[in-house]
């Protein structure tokens, strides 16, 4: 149950919200569309589901070509993310719409449809809320409840508009492993929208990063985050220091800072050019062999991790210090570390930094 | 707003101000209800029954008052369906769909609003009259439109058309289309997204608007008297023959018809009332 999008381009007079987007979906995958609102994501889902008409460009579902099949064609269930619950029906109700629906000779018998609505709920665990309705339910299980009616009438593609948008943290955290589980169980092919990195990354097997209705990225969590291919990726998916700079004579400089280039670049000058720097790409050292020096401003323990905030140290005799974005450097150090180096806000301590992404203009260097 | 903070607020408003100013408002509120709501009421009861039942029962039986009667209900029972269903789609459009002419179409259907029903009734006149665009041809061809049923549907129905449309679009907008979406991505046909899911959304509001709009439809007089020619037996609808006979100096029979159309308002107002709280009742669940 595959989807293809091959260069589907929409336009809402001068606001483009897909710009020429290729993508393809294997059968059996779950896969995030992520990025900041506006980037064109759900117009991209609701023109998969059918809700929106591109204005060039096609789907294709198995192979076919489904751009202007009428919905109901396209055997897509689809979640939103304010649930769409019908409120005038019992949650029983609800699951079983989609079965109820059918033309009389598709339709199953009723006997059929109560033991299918009793084991879908049973699949979201919430049997025991067949009788109540919508209103009286929390965000989360009405979001379970959508689900169950989604998958009710047995879609090849399951397609969910950020699912978990509208609940509180800890219910979200809690939904995620619970959906992710439940795609290993039923194997259907799922795309959901998330502008949070955080979720696609615990829940999707790849990730399509967007940004202003173009596809910026696509690969699995690992690669989106260990070779982020654009800056904005970079700055998207987890935490970077941006160092602003140039390089001359085979090094990156910023400021008085200086760090040695990969030699795709070195033999370059460039006016400008930012290093990216992952913040548990830093190590703290006590004492010399550090690539810069700093002083600790902020110290944030974050449960399993630390987070600081430093600024470079400016002697008159190391001369200005870098430029970053914030003016700060953030750096991400264990709780183990953190507590082994013993530090503290003020502390003057040396950087050394372990891994940096370049990029050249848009696109990465190895 | 939810119904605790607003209760809160009117409590500390309550206490701003000084017991003698609240007793005073309080007063001249009642004074006011009194003199322009609860007395007319009583006089029209009062006039109605001066001389006595007999002559009450004899106002309300008589044979025109029975054809009036029953030209008002017939004009109400082609009126409101036709409205409702114009009113339906209308919010429909306007509430689900962004074309070119929307918010046209939302001034234009608050014009009978604001349009004096007399100048609604002079416009068919002009319209269909002897010296009127269509010249008298309907007449003249054995469909008199002016002083005959259809005209005064004609008015009618111009005059209710806002009813059930204002009281749906807002509705309808606040609701959103996602729960139809939802339906019709289950695979449901428009038809069935409509009856399911749609219609049970909108039936109080539905209900409330037609409601409104029956009160009207049987209890407009501009518009219809321009175009009825008040012909006794004939085109004379409730409003009109309590006119005809308060002019004819027989007061309480023109009153005893009027309690008619009292109860009439009465009626509506209950059921107007049952269905607002029943309305309210499904938005606080719908918001929650």
């Amino acid at each position: 149950m595959s989807i293809h999008v091959n260069q589907l381009t929409k336009r809402y007079g001068n606001f483009t919200a897909l710009d020429d987007i290729s993508l393809s979906i294997d059968d059996g995958e779950l896969v995030a569309l992520l990025g900041p609102s506006g980037c064109g994501k759900t117009t991209l889902l609701r023109s998969i589901a059918g809700m929106e008409f591109a204005d060039s460009g096609n789907i294709l579902l198995e192979g076919r070509d489904m751009t202007f099949e009428p919905i109901r064609h396209r055997q897509v269930g689809f979640v939103f993310q304010h649930y769409a619950l019908f409120n005038h029906m019992s949650v029983f109700e609800n699951v079983a719409y989609g079965l109820r629906v059918r033309p009389r000779a598709q339709r199953p018998t009723e006997a059929a449809i109560r033991q299918r609505v009793h084991e879908l709920l049973d699949l979201v665990q919430l049997e025991w809320l067949a009788k109540r309705f919508p209103p009286q339910l929390s965000g989360g299980q009405r979001q379970r409840i959508a689900l169950a009616r989604a998958l009710a009438v047995e879609p090849r593609y399951l397609l969910l508009d950020e699912p978990f948008g509208a609940l509180d943290a800890n219910v979200r955290k809690e939904l995620r492993g619970w959906l992710r589980r439940l795609h290993e169980e039923l194997h259907v092919t799922s795309l959901f929208v998330t502008h949070d990195q955080e979720e696609a990354m615990e829940v999707a097997s790849r990730i399509v990063v967007m940004n202003h209705g173009r596809i910026e990225q696509l690969g699995t969590p690992a690669e989106i985050y260990d070779t982020p291919r654009t800056p904005f990726v970079s700055t998207f998916i987890g935490n970077v220091n941006v160092f602003r700079g140039c390089v001359r004579n085979g090094a990156f400089h910023s400021g008085s800072w200086r760090l040695p280039l990969p030699r795709t670049l070195d033999t370059l000058h460039l006016a400008e050019q930012n290093a990216y720097i992952r913040p548990h790409d830093i190590e703290i050292l006590r004492g010399p062999a550090a690539d810069w020096e700093v002083r600790i401003r902020h110290v944030q323990p974050m449960g399993s991790r630390y987070h600081l905030e430093a600024i470079p140290v400016t002697d008159a005799s190391a001369g200005p210090g870098p430029e970053t974005e914030s003016g700060r450097i953030m750096i991400e150090l264990t709780r183990q570390a953190f507590k082994t180096l013993a530090l503290d806000v003020g502390h003057r301590v040396g950087l050394r930094i372990h891994h940096v992404h370049w990029f050249h203009g848009a696109t990465t260097l190895q | 707003m939810n119904s605790t903070t607003h209760r809160q607020i009117v409590a500390r408003q309550q206490a701003d101000e000084t017991p003698l100013v609240r007793y005073l408002l309080s007063l001249l509120a009642m004074a006011i209800i009194g003199l322009f709501l609860i007395l007319p009421l009583v006089a029209v009861l009062v006039e109605a029954f001066r001389d006595g039942w007999q002559a009450y029962m004899t106002a309300i039986t008589d044979r025109y008052t029975r054809h009036a009667i029953g030209l008002t209900l017939f004009t109400a029972l082609i009126c409101v369906p036709l409205n409702t269903l114009f009113g339906v789609a209308a919010a429909w459009c306007i509430a689900r769909f962004d074309f070119p002419g929307r918010s046209l179409l939302t001034t234009l259907i608050d014009l009978p609003f604001s349009v004096s029903p007399v100048i609604a009734g002079l416009v068919f006149i002009l319209i269909f009259g002897a010296q009127g665009w269509f010249d008298g041809w309907f007449a003249a061809n054995g469909f008199p439109i002016l002083f005959a049923l259809p005209g005064i549907v004609l008015a009618t129905m111009f005059v209710t058309l806002p009813f059930v449309a204002r009281e749906l679009i807002p509705l309808m907008q606040q609701q959103g289309a996602e729960q139809e979406e939802a339906a019709i991505m289950l695979g449901a046909s428009p038809w069935q997204m409509w009856w399911t899911i749609t219609l049970p959304r909108i039936k109080w509001g539905l209900l409330y608007g037609v409601i409104l709009c029956n009160a009207r439809a049987m209890g407009e007089f501009g518009a219809v008297s321009v175009v009825s020619g008040h012909i006794r037996g004939s085109t004379n609808t409730l409003p009109l023959h309590v006119e005809i006979l308060y002019n004819e100096y027989q007061f309480s029979a023109a009153f005893a018809v009027a309690t008619l159309l009292a109860g009439l308002a009465i009626v509506t107002l209950i059921a107007k009332s049952i269905v607002e709280w029943r309305q309210q009742r499904q938005w606080e669940s719908a918001s929650s």
